[in-house]
């Protein structure tokens, strides 16, 4: 039993299995919302899923030239990184499956795995298209990696700790720490974007102009793990703000103290599940209102209007912090 | 079961890949159309890829010049399998008026296998997804009932060929003989 | 230690995670056709152009940005580890040096 859990825990639910699951979902929520703010009607429910055998079901290419040890291996490790945090993020209770001093500084960099297998793949794609787009993955990791980070530190600052199941249960009081991180909030929001290479950041991919950057010479089931490893990617990315700043899987107004244990995690599962498609909400809306812009201006536009309110609002905060403490 | 899933997903999720083999942009124009909100094709999972490497579903479009035969085989050649190929537009039929130029060699069939005959100049968009809907009836079952009833509901006739109606239109006698 | 303090460790978590992303390969072997190579299937595409595949020069013009993500991962990892007992100058000193750079290398 001590190792079925953990098992369990990692490779079913939370984990592999439902990450992949309750991705493909969020991705028809999101495909179906752009389709209605263009006034369309948008694929059917199951298209994530039809798309996803598609891929796994169509023959496979390593191009001649291409590295193979490294282009089969970098979307799993873009994979792993992302269902990985999941573990550490709390998602029914105010406490992860697996907490311990300074797991927000592993799952932020856990996040940041993606784009360096991203621009490994198409690195070694040895493809023109491949590698403009590989080199404007890591361009763009400066522009947002920082800010994000940043802007992760303002609640950690705020809670006093560095674990993320600490700052959520710092907000179990019912105040969310989005109002002690206001800017911080927002640069997270804008920065995820950047993260999940989405428009208007969506440079590295560019369909219109280096088709789609690292990717170019993917197919069948290495594309199939691509796709997935994004789509979980906004899962997680959306858990991770939802905990550090909305509470988590904590909601006003439920009588949490009447509840039994099992209503409680259903009940947060729930609430934490909202709070996810209400962030991806706003990823559609990026995505159906903007175009996309140049990578130097995103880099130099990220550092300057994302990175000085995130540097502000955390040392306002650690200012107050040090006022009240002492 | 894993077959049926498989058959289920491949004409669920066409993904298709744009080629140019000489057109005058106006056919290319029209399937950009079939994409647009008022068509809509991404209802029926059709989404435009940039790369063949993507792609289930070539559109091509134009005579088959000279120019590109080469490149157009490579792209074809660098899908993967299955992949399917629907020429659009009465160019990429036959050549159409450019047919005994020294610069054009046909129709996109001169170059690589066609799966979908879509005539026209321009081909209409609804047209265009008439044709890939017949392309996945093959596949999947469950189109095959939808292109029944559109049958029914919408005259057809002539909308889109398939090789071996093509092969009569040609060669009546040929064709029929088989 | 336990047998979950073991599996929930970072690093376990990640290799059962590859793991399981190799399973995902493993289920599209076999959905998938077996692989025929016809013509230049293996070749690099490059809109059908035939190019030989190698390691294409690029050119790389964002230094600076390089260089500011370089100092503020710094400045940042600096700050993660203060505590709440730390002296508060030392924040704000390493807050403003994270400015000043920032200031410097965009002020053209």
């Amino acid at each position: 039993m001590q190792v079925v859990t953990p098992l369990f825990h990692v490779l079913v639910f939370p984990g592999f299995l439902f990450l992949v699951a309750f991705g493909l979902f969020v991705s028809w929520v999101d495909r179906k919302l752009i389709a209605k703010f263009q006034n369309r009607v948008g694929p059917p429910i199951l298209q994530p899923f039809a798309d996803l055998i598609k891929l796994l079901a169509k023959e496979d290419i390593i191009p001649e030239h291409a590295d193979r040890a490294m282009f089969a291996v970098a979307p799993l490790i873009a994979l792993a990184g992302v269902v990985a945090s999941i573990i550490y993020i709390p998602l029914w209770a105010p406490v992860a499956l697996k907490a311990f001093s300074g797991d927000l500084i592993v799952v932020v960099y856990l996040l940041t795995l993606p784009a360096f297998a991203l621009f490994l793949g198409g690195w070694y794609s040895a493809n023109p298209f491949a590698t403009i787009g590989a080199t404007r993955v890591l361009s763009q990791l400066f522009g947002y990696e920082v800010p994000f980070f940043l802007a992760c530190l303002g609640p950690a600052i705020a809670a006093g700790s560095w674990s993320i199941s600490e700052i959520t249960r710092a907000q179990d009081n019912g105040l969310w720490l989005i109002s002690a991180a206001p800017l911080s909030f927002a640069v997270a929001m804008i920065a995820l974007i950047g993260k999940l290479e989405r428009v208007p950041f969506d440079i590295p991919h560019a369909k219109t102009e280096i088709v789609t950057g690292p990717e170019v010479e993917y197919t069948g089931r290495r594309l199939a793990v691509w796709k997935l490893a994004f789509l979980s990617e906004t899962i997680v990315g959306a858990a991770l703000i939802a905990a550090l700043f909305l509470g988590g899987p904590h909601m006003w107004g439920l009588p949490y103290q009447a509840m039994p244990a099992w209503l409680t995690a259903i009940v947060g599962m729930v609430v934490l599940a909202v709070k996810i498609l209400l962030i991806v909400f706003f990823l559609s809306l990026a995505q159906a209102a903007m175009a996309r812009i140049r990578i130097e201006q995103m880099v130099q536009w990220c550092l300057l209007w994302l990175g000085i309110p995130a540097l502000i609002n955390m040392g306002v905060i650690a200012f107050v912090i040090r006022q009240v403490g002492a | 079961m894993l077959d049926g899933l498989v058959k289920w997903a491949r004409g669920k999720s066409p993904w298709v890949c744009h080629l140019n083999c000489g057109s005058c942009n106006g056919c290319d124009i029209e399937i950009v159309a079939a994409l647009m909100p008022r068509f809509d094709l991404e209802r029926f999972g059709v989404l435009l890829e940039g790369s063949p490497r993507h792609a289930d579903v070539f559109l091509a479009t134009g005579p088959m010049t000279r120019q590109i035969r080469d490149r157009v085989v490579r792209v074809y050649e660098q899908a993967a399998d299955p992949k399917f190929v629907v020429a659009v537009g009465t160019c990429g039929v036959s050549g159409s008026p450019f047919y005994p130029g020294y610069n054009v060699l046909g129709g996109v069939d001169a170059a690589i296998p066609v799966d979908m005959y879509v005539p026209g100049c321009p081909a209409r968009p609804d047209a265009i997804s008439y044709g890939v809907l017949r392309l996945l009836a093959t596949l999947d079952p469950k189109a095959e009932a939808l292109v029944k009833e559109i049958e029914e509901r919408y005259d057809t006739e002539g909308l889109v060929y398939t090789p071996e109606e093509m092969a009569q239109q040609r060669d009546p006698v040929e064709g029929a003989r088989g | 230690m336990t047998a979950s303090a073991v599996l929930y460790h970072p690093v376990v978590v990640f290799t059962l995670c590859m793991m399981a992303g190799w399973g995902v390969y493993a289920l599209g072997r076999a959905l998938a056709p077996a692989s025929r190579v016809i013509g230049g299937k293996l070749k690099t595409y490059a809109c059908g152009e035939n190019v030989e595949g190698e390691s294409f020069p690029t050119a790389y013009h964002l230094y600076h940005a390089a260089f500011i993500f370089t100092l503020l991962d710094v400045v940042a990892l600096v700050l993660g580890t203060v505590t709440g007992t730390a002296i508060v100058w030392m924040v704000a000193a390493y807050l403003l040096v994270g400015l000043i750079a920032i200031v410097i290398l965009f002020k053209d």
